[in-house]
């Protein structure tokens, strides 16, 4: 089979993407479950959308309209289908129940796998290993799609963002929530969800806190919980037992990125996704990525426009318009810098640039600097940046024509 | 909240994120800690009548998926939201159903009517759904 443009993954970045690369060539979207929307369908609360649209969605409705748009289109959609690898001349075997093994040839591909969630396993909890311990996504999709509640008394380990939304969930369908407890000192979900999921239930969120056991044969019968110090260790004396019959954790996600790896894509350690350049392409040529396969977003809406920009110059790279000059500028994270996407700036496209950071420290009035050998490209001021919270800082089009040297990004007080 | 008591807020309306206290005595309400006038405006409004959207699931009957995601038009007011949840978990509707759909008027008595937050087709399998 041959195509121009295959999307591998349908959720909202691999929807985006599609979309936009649809306009200009045809496009083949490879989705491994049984309908489109990635995790969107089972987030249905509402906040979502509200850069794109200037309204607030829910995650449903943020999908319906990306589904709508793609049934409309001439995207051939391709649902249950499991991708089983790429290679470096966009070649892709995948596998479904009506097909088989298919083989395609693509003239570009964009990776939009998305990410998991850390399990149990990851984090190395001690303990027994009882029913009843589920990570918050899997218990989302069992409470929101199921229609099945997974226990009556909760604890909750973790305070992402998905952590906190199921804090509310379990409370309105009725369970109670013991308390959210979080290894770091802060929070890991944004403020807003913090009050809205939290403090609206007078739910408790014990920070510096983390479980040290599980105890329980064949259900889970409680956990036992500790503060812990500045170095992350439990603080012997501090233990106290909670029964409950459910663990839900919320400890964090990880792009999926094996697909990635199998092809020889130079990765980044500090996003846990691929190198990519402001047209969102890959070290390998023709090969894109686009969403939290790249790195973790906070907001889908920047999902959603990582994608367009990847589905475009995807796009453009079919027609025989992408092979370009590749400067291959270093993008470095600097003072205070966990990390900078994208990794490297190509200056191939005339085109303003968003750059995402994420800090390493909470900081007020900070100065937030692009600059190249000591020359100042961009700067902004913030009133506050937080860990959680990512930063976008956009470097106008015709500010990288100019660079020289490695960029590097510095957030100063 | 009840007189004479203070109480501590965290404004949601921009990253920043200012911790307002609340002093209150008798009839008098006095702030601090906000940096702007949106902080007032929040925390204002949280003590005179707090709302929020409603979103919940409802069963459909012989859907491509047992349950359907809603929301209430409007926000509701807080205190209503657990009741507004049970009330919901006893309401059945049919597939198809369209997106924007109202599916459920009048929601706890708020005059606010619940709609589908997604589009769910009749499903043409033999599954026996929960929802059924």
């Amino acid at each position: 089979m041959k195509t121009d443009v295959v999307v591998i993954g349908g959720g909202p970045a691999g929807l985006a993407a599609a979309l936009k690369a649809s306009e200009r060539v045809e496009v083949m979207l490879l989705e491994r479950g049984e309908e489109l929307g990635g995790i969107l369908p089972q987030c249905i609360h509402h906040g979502f959308g509200n850069f794109i649209f200037q309204k607030m969605l829910t995650g449903p409705e943020y999908a319906q309209h990306y589904v709508d748009l793609v049934k409309q289109s001439s995207i051939d959609v391709r649902t249950e289908t499991m991708v089983l690898s790429l290679d470096g001349n966009c070649r892709i075997m995948a596998t479904n129940p009506r097909e088989g093994l298919v083989e395609i040839e693509a003239k570009a591909v964009v990776l939009a796998m998305g990410c998991r969630e850390r399990t149990r396993n990851q984090i190395l909890l001690p303990g027994t290993r009882p029913a009843g311990i589920y990570t918050a996504g899997t218990a989302q999709r069992l409470i929101n799609m199921d229609g099945l509640m997974p226990g009556k008394r909760v604890v909750i380990l973790g305070s992402g963002d998905v952590g906190l939304i199921m804090a509310r969930r379990f409370t309105l369908e009725g369970a109670e929530v013991e308390g959210v407890y979080e290894l770091m000192p802060f929070p890991g979900g944004l403020t807003r969800n913090v009050v809205q999921c939290l403090h609206d239930y007078d739910i408790p969120l014990h920070l510096s806190h983390t479980v040290v056991d599980i105890r329980g044969q064949r259900r889970l019968e409680g956990v036992v919980v500790a503060r812990v110090d500045e170095s992350f260790t439990p603080v012997a004396g501090t233990e106290r037992f909670i029964p409950c019959d459910c663990l839900i954790l919320a400890v964090g996600l990880i792009p999926e990125n094996e697909l990635t790896r199998g092809c020889g894509i130079e990765m980044d350690g500090r996003t846990g996704g691929p190198v990519v350049d402001e047209c969102m392409e890959t070290s390998v040529s023709g090969i894109f990525a686009c969403g939290n396969v790249v790195h973790v977003h906070d907001v889908v809406d920047d999902v959603s426009l990582s994608a367009e920009r990847a589905g475009m110059c995807a796009a453009r790279h079919a027609e025989g318009n992408g092979e370009k000059v590749r400067r291959n500028i270093p993008l470095l994270p600097g003072e205070n810098v966990r990390y900078v996407v994208p990794q490297r700036l190509s200056g191939a496209e005339s085109m303003p640039i968003t750059l995402y950071l994420r800090v390493m420290d909470a900081a007020e009035n900070v100065n937030i600097t692009v600059s190249s050998g000591g020359a100042l490209i961009v700067e902004k001021k913030e009133r506050v940046v937080r860990p959680p919270e990512m930063v976008k800082v956009e470097l106008p089009a015709e500010s990288v024509k100019n660079i020289a040297g490695e960029v590097r990004v510095d957030v100063r007080k | 909240m009840s007189e004479n008591e203070n109480r501590t807020f965290i404004c949601i309306q921009c990253p920043v994120g200012c911790t307002v206290l609340v002093e209150r005595a008798g009839d008098a309400v006095r702030l601090s800690g906000n940096q702007c006038k949106r902080g007032e405006e929040y925390v204002m409004q949280e003590l005179a009548n707090p709302t929020r959207v409603l979103t919940t699931t409802i069963w459909i009957r012989h859907g491509t998926h047992p349950l359907l995601p809603v929301r209430s038009r409007e926000e509701i007011r807080k205190e209503l939201m657990k009741a507004c949840v049970r009330e919901l978990s006893r309401v059945h509707v049919e597939a198809p159903v369209k997106c924007g759909e109202v599916v459920h008027k009048n929601v706890g008595g708020t005059g606010i009517d619940v709609v589908a937050t997604r589009s769910i087709e009749r499903r043409n399998h033999e599954k026996i759904h929960p929802g059924d």
